[in-house]
């Protein structure tokens, strides 16, 4: 007999701790709605000389690039005949781009971090023991430092 | 009472999150591996797979070949003998762990630079070695360590050319024994020694290491060089036995490895005394 009674009043309960204000249009509120984070910047531009372009990964088209201009995923940059930059990654870890190159930003999930399609880049690790850095060509890919060796 | 146990129950299933997840990525530049690798109790990990370790071995067998002599190398060697012997027990992590500690042993910080040039349809890739702990480059599935100075070329599709052959020591002849006057600072010389020219090799690294110094003579360091000839004119030496090798170096290939060592050794001649006696000179 007080069996019975039991289901009805667990209900009740259960509706008491629903949220106020709660309708059926409202999505509840959980991991899938907070906000994406912004996207991390793999390296910045920095020492631009001459007429150095960006392409975003999203853009069509070619602009021009300035100082300390963070880069992202894919995004490509490019130096005409007699123009330099330097591409410093987030470790620290730099490569110089000479004139008429084409270089782009490597995919995070790739294990390397700059794919050169054209042209010449010196790259420098202060700290080789500690950064890494993976440059890919059409037909070979460099590491450098230490800890790349290792993953 | 019974109610409540239910109750209780049924809360305690629901537990409803008060905080989105947060899915963790591993960061690339922000993994200190290098430090857990070289922290006093390295961790073992499982998933150290036999080519991670290998290739650690290949880059510090690498860094021990052109390291001075001095204690940081014969350090370093010891560290390597342990991680050889990881390795062929199939311990690769205890294998990775103990060719880092050599490595880091021979690579002090210094800065690495190195060149990358593609031509322009991309075709050709040249990767050179400026400064610094070596660099691998990859193509075609095989791998090459590039060394100060040392540059490949790489075509597009193509896998990494072959390292030029070891260079044939020419003389002198191996145990060869010179006899020689020593100058007034105890030197001897000069002792000349050559090899056969290796194709494509455009220079050729020499080293000559001491063996067994004479009894109460200091230690002699060992004496290097690169040379474009296919001879060295050594500097004046002490008595003693030495063991030489060269390597060949090409701009396209890289170096071979060092030839089969080959070994001779300095004497005094002995002092040749002329006694003035009654009917002349006697020696």
């Amino acid at each position: 007999m007080n069996g019975r009674r039991w289901p009805p009043l667990l209900f009740m309960v259960a509706l008491a701790t629903l949220p106020p204000g709660c309708t059926a249009d409202e999505k509840p509120r959980g991991p899938a709605e907070a906000p994406l984070p912004p996207p991390v910047p793999r390296a910045h531009l920095r020492d631009l000389s001459g007429d150095v372009q960006i392409k975003r990964a999203v853009a069509d088209e070619w602009s021009a690039a300035r100082d300390e201009l963070p880069l992202y995923e894919n995004d490509k940059v490019r130096t005409e005949s007699g123009a330099s930059a330097q591409v410093v990654f987030a470790n620290g870890s730099t490569v110089h781009l000479g004139g008429d190159s084409l270089v782009g930003i490597a995919e995070s999930k790739l294990r390397t971090d700059v794919t050169v399609l054209r042209g010449r880049v010196d790259a420098t690790l202060e700290k080789p023991a500690t950064q890494s850095l993976s440059v890919t060509t059409p037909s070979a890919t460099v590491r450098a430092g230490r800890k790349i060796e290792f993953q | 009472m019974k109610a409540a146990l239910w109750l209780s129950a049924w809360m305690g299933l629901s537990v409803v999150p008060t905080a989105p997840a947060v899915v963790e990525r591993e960061s690339r530049e922000g993994s200190p591996l290098l430090a857990a690798t070289t922290s006093a109790s390295p961790p073992k990990t499982a998933g150290t797979e036999p080519q991670t370790a290998r290739k650690a071995l290949e880059m510090s067998r690498a860094a021990l070949k052109a390291a001075p002599d001095d204690a940081r190398r014969r350090e370093a060697e010891v560290r390597m003998k342990d991680a050889e012997a990881h390795f062929r027990e199939a311990r690769y992590a205890d294998a990775l762990h103990k060719a880092d500690e050599a490595w880091a042993l021979l690579n002090p910080p210094q800065p690495s630079n190195f060149t990358v040039e593609v031509d322009h349809d991309g075709g050709t890739t040249t990767v050179t070695h400026r400064q610094g702990p070596p660099v691998t480059v990859e193509a075609q599935h095989a791998t090459r360590i590039l060394a100060k100075g040392e540059s490949v070329r790489v075509q597009q599709g193509t896998v990494l050319p072959e390292p030029p052959s070891a260079p044939q020591p020419l003389q002198p002849a191996d145990k060869y024994r010179f006899t020689l006057k020593p100058t007034a600072a105890g030197l001897m010389g000069p002792v000349t020694l050559s090899w056969a020219a290796v194709e494509g090799a455009t220079r050729y690294e020499v080293e000559v290491v001491p063996e067994a110094a004479e009894a109460g003579a200091e230690p002699v360091a060992p004496v290097r060089a690169v040379m474009g000839a296919r001879q060295w004119a050594l500097p004046a030496l002490p008595a003693g036995r030495y063991r030489w090798t060269v390597t060949a170096v090409s701009p396209d290939q890289g170096r071979s490895v060092p030839s089969a060592p080959r070994r001779f050794e300095l004497a005094v001649d002995a002092l040749e005394l002329n006694v003035k006696v009654k009917d002349g000179w006697q020696k």
